[in-house]
């Protein structure tokens, strides 16, 4: 520790502060806190590996699957089943660090503020680009190794075996490390190789607005291909034995016949895969380190010279967000959120990231169903399975996104003017963000697919149906957003201490159990005329239940800035003093009057009151 | 007529603004001064509601600020210390946010926005991200804010911060413009060659205290000083501004 806490080099100066920047992303803020946010990084990953584990499963074809393989299929049965696994672990793993790369897109190269900063040290810009790229190369090392460490150790006792150790498991699991823990360094470097490529070859005002479509079409490949692995587990023999067909053109199984090749198992197109992915990775690499050597003059250029000019607005007489805003505070706030959305580059990462995640969830889900490829059944099935899952599928992932979006803050200390302000217009703020979230998550989607239910189902199936999901979709709407207590991008936010593993689980309950039965309530009830007013009566009057709880203060607590990690149950000791009661009385009179919060004050009761409810109401946040 | 009473904030047990009581009615320009960490900043930070003081309370008319914190947050213009403001909106959005935040309709806002942008000389960059601005830029922006909604209180902390000096001649006459208008003005600044022209009365704080509250014609007579600034150095006694000079030198050197 001594050794670290000493003054090194140039070189080491930089990569240290630049290795921390990574870990304090733009979405914590909590500054200074890098060690923990590396730790959370890990404690967040390594659970990951234990999804592999069949043992303990429910469905006894999944537990015992390689057990039934061997008994019925024999061990031509077993291989199919073990490369459709190695497959999936290897698809997933790259998924997964090809978003944290794309997270990381802002740091992998230096930044504007970083020249600035930097602008007065006897600093050359060839060390500040040399120490960048070092930086990358610890972070993937160190997320590579997150990523991988507990998958290389379950999956050669899982995949075609079954819980045993024996002398080949050495062997094995350093197969699996080197092929999966290579196929991740290939999608970081890639990464880094596409935004160098694009640096050097786009001018300067598109390069910023390329990168996020690119991080944008990126997070969604990657998030359908997480999805689809989970499919991919239960390929059959007969979909394994066409590999060959496209796996020179599916990375997975490039690494997947790494893995072969380094088990000593393998045919000849496996052997052939196993160089490509050896290839691949070294030009990955090489483009990267050449983008990095070649950019570092233009980058600095690009930089700080680049005229910074925001598109003058059209002097329209009206505007639909002004229409639904109907008062100048309403106004203020949706035009804050509606410009922090699309110029903040976190926000606008983030949002791209859930619109990617709801579009995976419903292609995921209909490639799984089967519906997009069923064209002998004509495309009336696709579209029926389309128009009965997608809105409420969409709605969960979207709102949720929302949600978290909307928590981010975005330039913290710039809160003041809403603080200020507060008093005068918090019932308005809080109408704003209701309206805001609910026309620009909720209303696209139903907009959108309305015409084609028309089409498909005919117009009055597809008027009860609509009726039915829009108050599914709202009663979501009430649930996530019941214990908001804050204006977007306004509170410091402490991210989620749940592991991966909890969250996948949450999503997966809600995705793959109760938003098909929702969906499936909703197709009776608009298809069987009696069920109609029963399933209205029932889902309307749950969204007023959950409506009129969420308004219980709603626009009338005071607002937070300052995210409170765990709540403090209060005894009540300190009022019993003279000073407590006095205290008391005057926090009342503040409460009453909307005073901002004392920064040494404990005492924040409406804040306990919506905290409280959010812990047994909110899921997902 | 503010006035404060007993005004003490503390952090963690530890007193940062101990018992600040001042007044100031319309058409005055206080000043309010004292080195850096005697608590200026949390004074103003309480008076205008961001902050709940410990101890003490903040009238404004006769009333309790408490009473009516709404009323009073709407009668105020604040600049504040640091030009934090919003990096990626505009100009022009910044104060559109804040107009409307304040209520103000749209024909009169869009008017005196324009009006402002021209008068600042931001009109050119007024659809530059604010990011972009200069440090002096975004002053002018803050300060337009703070005046938008023509305020009966206007609180500036440090105003002329990366001002011109063009500018800051400016912001003096209308400072002295709105106070001659009837308008209260609690004014906290280091340049304290600009309070002495401005000011009529100065409050001094040192170490969360007060330690002067009189008009400066009394303190140079009281502490036969010439100027605002030797009495400045007088009563606050925080260090003997020669001798940390000579270490300074001394440390660079050695």
């Amino acid at each position: 520790m001594k050794w670290l806490e000493k003054t090194h080099g140039v070189r080491f100066e930089l990569v240290r502060h630049f290795l921390r920047r990574m870990f304090e992303g733009e979405w914590s803020s909590s500054p200074g806190q890098w060690r923990q946010a590396a730790i959370g990084v890990f404690s967040l990953f390594l659970p990951a590996g234990l999804l592999l584990v069949r043992e303990g499963s429910p469905d006894p074809s999944y537990a015992f699957r390689y057990r039934m393989l061997e008994a019925s299929a024999g061990q031509a049965g077993v291989r199919a089943a073990a490369m459709a696994d190695e497959l999936a672990l290897i698809t997933l793993l790259m998924c997964v660090t090809g978003l944290i790369a794309l997270l990381e897109w802002q740091s992998l190269f230096p930044s504007r503020r970083d020249y600035l900063a930097l602008a007065s040290l006897p600093i050359r810009s060839g060390q500040v680009f040399a120490a960048r790229f070092t930086s990358a190369l610890v972070f993937s090392a160190v997320i590579v190794a997150a990523v991988n460490l507990l998958p290389s150790l379950i999956a050669p006792m899982e995949f075609g075996g079954g819980w045993r150790v024996d002398a080949g498991f050495a062997r094995q699991a350093m197969a699996q490390a080197a092929s999966s823990g290579l196929a991740c360094a290939f999608i970081f470097f890639a990464i880094l190789a596409l935004q160098g490529v694009l640096l050097n070859i786009l001018p300067a005002n598109l390069f910023a607005r390329v990168s996020v479509y690119a991080q944008g079409l990126l997070t969604g490949l990657f998030l359908l291909g997480g999805l689809y692995s989970w499919s991919m587990k239960n390929w059959t023999p007969k979909t394994v034995a066409k590999v060959p067909a496209f796996g020179q053109w599916f990375p997975p199984a490039w690494f997947a016949g790494l893995n072969r090749k380094l088990t000593g198992e393998g045919d000849a197109f496996l052997l052939g895969m196993a160089h490509r992915a050896l290839v691949a990775t070294g030009i990955a690499v090489a483009v990267a380190v050449a983008a990095y050597r070649v950019s570092y003059r233009r980058y600095r250029k690009l930089l700080l010279e680049a005229p910074v000019r925001l598109a003058a607005p059209r002097a329209w007489r009206w505007s639909l967000l002004r229409l639904l805003a109907g008062s100048p505070r309403r106004e203020a706030v949706m035009e804050f959120m509606a410009k922090t959305l699309a110029r903040s580059r976190t926000h606008r990462l983030l949002r791209l990231v859930y619109l990617g995640a709801a579009v995976a969830v419903v292609l995921n889900s209909s490639i799984i169903d089967g519906a997009i490829f069923a064209r002998g059944h004509g495309w009336i099935k696709a579209v029926r399975f389309l128009v009965l899952f997608w809105p409420l599928a969409c709605s969960v992932v979207i709102l949720s996104g929302f949600r978290h979006v909307l928590s981010i803050p975005a330039e913290l200390g710039a809160n003041w003017i809403f603080q200020l302000t507060e008093s005068q217009g918090r019932a308005e703020w809080a109408s704003a963000v209701e309206r805001f979230v609910l026309a620009y998550a909720v209303a696209p989607i139903y907009l959108i697919l309305f015409p084609v239910q028309g089409y498909v189902l005919g117009w009055g199936l597809a008027v009860r149906l609509i009726i039915l999901q829009v108050l599914i979709s709202l009663s979501i709407f009430e649930l996530l957003f019941h214990s908001w207590q804050k204006l977007p991008f306004t509170c410091s936010h402490i991210p989620s201490q749940t592991p991966i593993i909890g969250l996948v689980g949450r999503y997966a309950a809600v995705l793959g159990v109760a938003v098909p039965i929702l969906s499936v309530m909703v197709a009776a009830g608009s298809e069987v005329w009696f069920l109609f007013p029963i399933f209205l009566a029932n889902f309307g009057g749950h969204w007023i239940w959950f409506r009129r709880l969420r308004k219980d203060g709603w626009g009338e607590a005071k607002l937070l800035y300052e995210d409170i990690p765990t709540v403090v149950t209060d005894l009540g000791i300190k009022e019993l003093t003279y000073a407590g009661t006095e205290a008391q009385l005057r926090r009342a009179a503040a409460g009453d009057a909307g005073h901002a919060d004392s920064e040494d004050s404990d005492s924040r009761p409406d804040a306990r009151v919506r905290g409280g409810c959010s812990r047994r109401l909110g899921f997902m946040a | 007529m503010l006035e404060i009473c007993g005004l003490t904030k503390r952090f963690g047990g530890i007193a940062v603004v101990e018992d600040v009581s001042f007044s100031l009615g319309a058409g005055e320009i206080l000043g309010y001064v004292g080195p850096n960490g005697a608590g200026k900043s949390t004074t103003v930070k309480m008076i205008i509601g961001l902050l709940e003081p410990s101890e003490g309370q903040v009238r404004f008319q006769g009333r309790s600020v408490i009473e009516d914190l709404t009323g009073f947050q709407a009668r105020i213009g604040y600049v504040p210390e640091e030009p934090q403001i919003y990096p990626y909106l505009s100009g022009r959005e910044y104060l559109q946010l804040t107009g409307r935040l304040r209520g103000i309709s749209r024909g009169i806002l869009e008017a005196k926005i324009d009006e402002f942008l021209q008068l600042f000389s931001l009109w050119e960059d007024r659809h530059c991200p604010v990011s972009a601005y200069s440090k002096g830029m975004r002053q002018k922006i803050l300060l337009s804010a703070a005046l938008l909604h023509n305020p009966d209180l206007l609180i500036l902390d440090e105003p002329l911060s990366g001002l011109d000096v063009t500018t800051a001649l400016v912001l003096r006459d209308v400072v002295e413009g709105l106070a001659a208008r009837g308008r209260t003005i609690l004014y906290s600044s280091h340049v304290l060659d600009v309070l002495e022209k401005v000011c009529s009365r100065v409050v001094m704080l040192s170490k969360g205290r007060v330690v002067a509250h009189d008009s400066i014609e009394h303190l140079r007579q009281s502490t036969h000083e010439a100027s605002l600034e030797g009495i400045f150095v007088q009563l606050t006694r925080e260090q003997n501004h020669r001798a940390v000079a000579e270490h300074i030198l001394e440390v660079i050197e050695g």
